[in-house]
């Protein structure tokens, strides 16, 4: 139970040796570089020779292949993210033939542009098919559709409402009017007349709407064209055909791209973490955070690699706040992932860790509350482990609902809850006959985490050398509390708790506001603090969620057995609809339930528990490693 | 047969208590659902993330299926012999049934709210999803205080 202690580690070095040491370190993995912010360090700044803007490049160019070549890849996504070992032959493969990966890289680039052009080419023949289709039954080329000396002769379109008065003002003369085909409002027509009548029966035509088609560089029949374009869609199908299963070989290569991207993000990091040092020509100065545990290790690692450098490692400066890394033993670990999902705690604070991690198992049980859930989640949260595999964050959280599960198995069975049924045994705690009992525990199990609370916050003024702060803060607080509590019993206990209570009521008033000077002032600060009295009570009645969240589960269990026995009841076919739905039923109620039981836990420790004592606000520490997405990696 | 107005009023405390929770919640439910697949186009990596604050709202409607079902247990409903409910008795189960009736839909809708910003705020900064599960949990309080509230009150109510 303990934030780990930090140290400022020096690292002077010769520049040729740079490239080494910070290897060794990412491999260490415990050396978190810092930026050297003085203003003077300014004209000392390392330049990158621009690998680093090359490795950013290829990573962003890979990332998009990686997301497209997705799509041909049948694999299945790693359960919970697993992440498998990178074989060592394949890592130095890759980093042999990075100019040949490139080489794969460009190629996908050129299959995106053909596939691009193709789609063009596919809209440009779509729209001009589109355009020619009203002028299929057109059956003279159109390079003869031309006036003679004495002949007019042209194809347009007009108004299709205007055809029929116009074909019947004309009936009988020198003019002839064809109408290939309609669309919609307009009529596509082929028009000759004698050049004798020509103006009279284009004025006529223009006051129908009409307008001449061009038919720009075409030649021969309309109808060709358009099968010449239909073969010219075949083709550039048959273009894209070839350009997936293009995509679809070099999806074979995915895996190997997957490496090469983590690869390519560890060099990324060590790259900007160098960028934080600052050097002359032959020399770089680089600062960090070592876990004060691991800095002699590290000093002598570093020496041994390059003897000629100077390493330095130091107490941290009042002024330079230390980033936070928690450790707790493997029991408790699983729950600092509860305490990352809030907040760290500010460096030379408190780790609440080991004190929260049992606490947050009863809680979680008590909302549960099926000890059959319980042990469904005892018994397949370790299998999945064992043979799944899951990321390391994953496996945190499911360790933290492992322990949560032993507990709802104790609470389920103090409640006497077996998948929704009760076993023919008396239960010690009855929610649903008698519930009075039930919520006096739960408030009395609000009251023990409070207190424990308190607790951690005395620990904590103690460490910091003023006892009597957690005095006049938090002991005053707990003879107040359970004096008031004393004060609903009987006899002797009632008359303790009145002067209990009078005590803590007493060192609130006159310790509260003791950092004020003026008497009055401290008087009423004291009052004021008084006036957290209204938030204990509504913290205390706050656990009365673990007996309402508890009854869900109990409740909507009960009644799924119900409704599931009147199918049973239906013979040999009801008994097996039956036992399907048990199953699926339960696991709904148990899932959601469990949802319910982790975010409520969660929020008894984060607004009741830390509130009485949690200071936040450190800066995770993020050490140099291997910090990798599709792989793990022995050695780059 | 004449109208049995207590039993007909033991229906209707059944039916609100799961009517109006269950709007709240699928309404609540929806909007974050909308919510989610908008952030999850702009970073689908925060996907199970966000399905976690989704069914936060949910519980209201479960809340009020509950305390449903627990009347529809007391006066027979769910077995089908129906017990002998005084005017009185329905009136009570009525009552009764209000707290989850009412808390339920606008703590569902508020929560609703609630969670659909902390799906904005899971999209851009993941690390904060706790807190966005936080702030969701902190109106679930009073949907769960009127869940107790409702449950003690159907249960002192003694048919029969």
């Amino acid at each position: 139970m303990a934030i780990v202690e930090m140290k400022r580690i020096n690292l002077l070095a010769m520049r040729q040796d740079q490239r080494k040491l910070f290897k060794a370190m990412q491999r260490m993995g415990c050396v978190e570089v810092s930026p050297i912010r003085e203003e003077e360090a300014e004209a000392y700044r390392v330049k990158d020779s621009g690998r680093l803007a090359q490795v950013e490049d290829t990573m962003n160019r890979l990332t998009w292949v990686m997301n497209h070549l997705g799509r041909y890849n049948k694999q299945k996504a790693p359960f919970m993210g697993n992440r498998p070992d990178a074989p060592e032959d394949e890592v130095a493969y890759i980093a042999a033939h990075e100019d040949e990966l490139t080489a794969l890289l460009d190629h996908a680039d050129s299959l995106e542009k053909r596939s691009g052009e193709y789609k063009g080419q596919l809209a440009r023949i779509a729209a001009e098919q589109e355009q020619l289709t009203p002028w299929m039954s057109l059956d003279i080329p159109v390079e003869e559709i031309k006036s003679t000396k004495d002949v007019f002769q042209q194809a347009g379109t007009m108004n299709k409402s205007a055809v029929q008065a116009l074909q019947q003002a004309w009936n009988g003369r020198e003019v002839c009017l064809e109408v290939l085909c309609e669309v919609r409002e307009s009529a596509y027509v082929w028009v000759a007349a004698h050049a004798s009548v020509k103006d009279e029966f284009l004025a006529d035509l223009k006051a129908a709407g009409y307008a001449p088609q061009s038919f720009g560089d075409n030649r021969g029949l309309i109808r060709d064209r358009y099968e010449a374009l239909s073969r010219e869609t075949e083709k550039v199908k048959a273009g894209q055909i070839t350009l997936e299963k293009e995509w679809q070989t070099m999806a074979e290569s995915l895996t190997r791209l997957k490496i090469w991207y983590d690869m390519l993000s560890v060099e990324r990091d060590n790259l900007q973490a160098a960028e934080r040092t600052i050097g002359t020509g032959m020399t770089f100065l680089m600062r960090g955070w070592v876990p004060a545990a691991l800095s002699e290790k590290v000093a002598a690692r570093l020496v041994e690699l390059s003897p000629s450098a100077v390493v330095q490692v130091t107490d941290p400066a009042e002024d330079d706040p230390p980033p936070v890394q928690l450790h707790n033993n493997k029991y408790v670990t699983p729950f600092e992932s509860i305490i990352e999902g809030f907040a760290l705690p500010a460096p030379g604070s408190i780790d609440p860790t080991a004190v929260m991690a049992p606490f947050y198992a009863l809680l979680f049980g008590m909302m549960l509350s099926d000890a059959g859930y319980g042990l469904v989640m005892a018994i397949a949260i370790p299998l999945l482990v064992k043979l799944k595999q899951p990321a390391k964050s994953n496996q945190k959280l499911l360790w933290v609902l492992f322990f949560s599960a032993l507990a709802t198995v104790v609470c389920g069975a103090v409640y006497n809850t077996w998948f929704g049924f009760n076993l023919p045994i008396k239960s010690i705690l009855d929610p649903i006959n008698d519930p009075m009992p039930v919520m006096i525990v739960c408030m009395g199990i609000g009251v023990i985490h409070l207190y424990a609370g308190l607790c951690v916050g005395a620990y904590a003024n103690i460490r910091k050398g003023k006892p009597l702060d957690a005095v006049y803060d938090q002991l005053s607080w707990m003879l107040a509390v359970s004096g008031a509590i004393m004060l609903v019993l009987d006899g002797i206990a009632a008359e303790i708790g009145k002067w209990m209570a009078i005590a803590g009521v007493a060192l609130i008033v006159l310790f509260a506001g003791r950092e004020k000077k003026n008497p009055f002032a401290r008087l009423m600060g004291g009052l004021g603090a008084l006036y957290g009295a209204t938030s204990w009570i509504s913290d205390i009645l706050s656990y009365m969620r673990l007996f309402g969240m508890g009854l869900a589960t109990g409740v909507i269990g009960m009644v799924i057995n119900q409704l599931i026995g009147m199918v049973f009841s239906a013979g040999i076919v009801g008994k097996i609809i039956g036992s399907v739905l048990f199953v699926g039923a339960h696991a709904f109620n148990l899932g959601i339930n469990a949802l319910g039981a982790y975010v409520h836990s969660c929020r008894l420790q984060y607004i009741e528990f830390f509130g009485k004592f949690y200071e936040e606000g450190g800066v995770a520490f993020k050490p140099l490693n291997y910090n990798t997405r599709y792989v793990n990696f022995k050695e780059v | 047969m004449e109208l049995q107005w207590g039993l007909i009023l033991a229906f209707a405390a059944a039916a609100i208590a799961v009517i109006l929770p269950g709007m709240g919640s699928s309404k609540a439910v929806g909007a974050c659902g909308e919510t989610a697949s908008g952030v999850s186009t702009e970073n689908p990596e925060v996907n199970s993330k966000l399905l976690v604050l989704q069914l936060l709202p949910a519980t209201q409607g479960i809340y009020g299926f509950l305390i449903s079902v627990i009347i529809m247990i007391k006066t027979g409903i769910l077995s089908g012999n129906l017990a002998n409910v005084s005017l009185l008795q329905g009136i009570e189960l009525v009552i009764a049934a209000l707290p989850i009736a009412v808390v339920g839909y606008f703590s569902a809708l508020k929560q609703g709210q609630v969670a659909s910003a902390g799906m904005l705020m899971t999209g851009k900064r993941p690390e904060m999803s706790g807190k966005g599960i936080t702030m969701t949990v902190m109106v679930e309080t009073y949907a769960v205080l009127s869940l107790l509230v409702s449950f003690l009150a159907v249960n002192a109510i003694n048919v029969g």
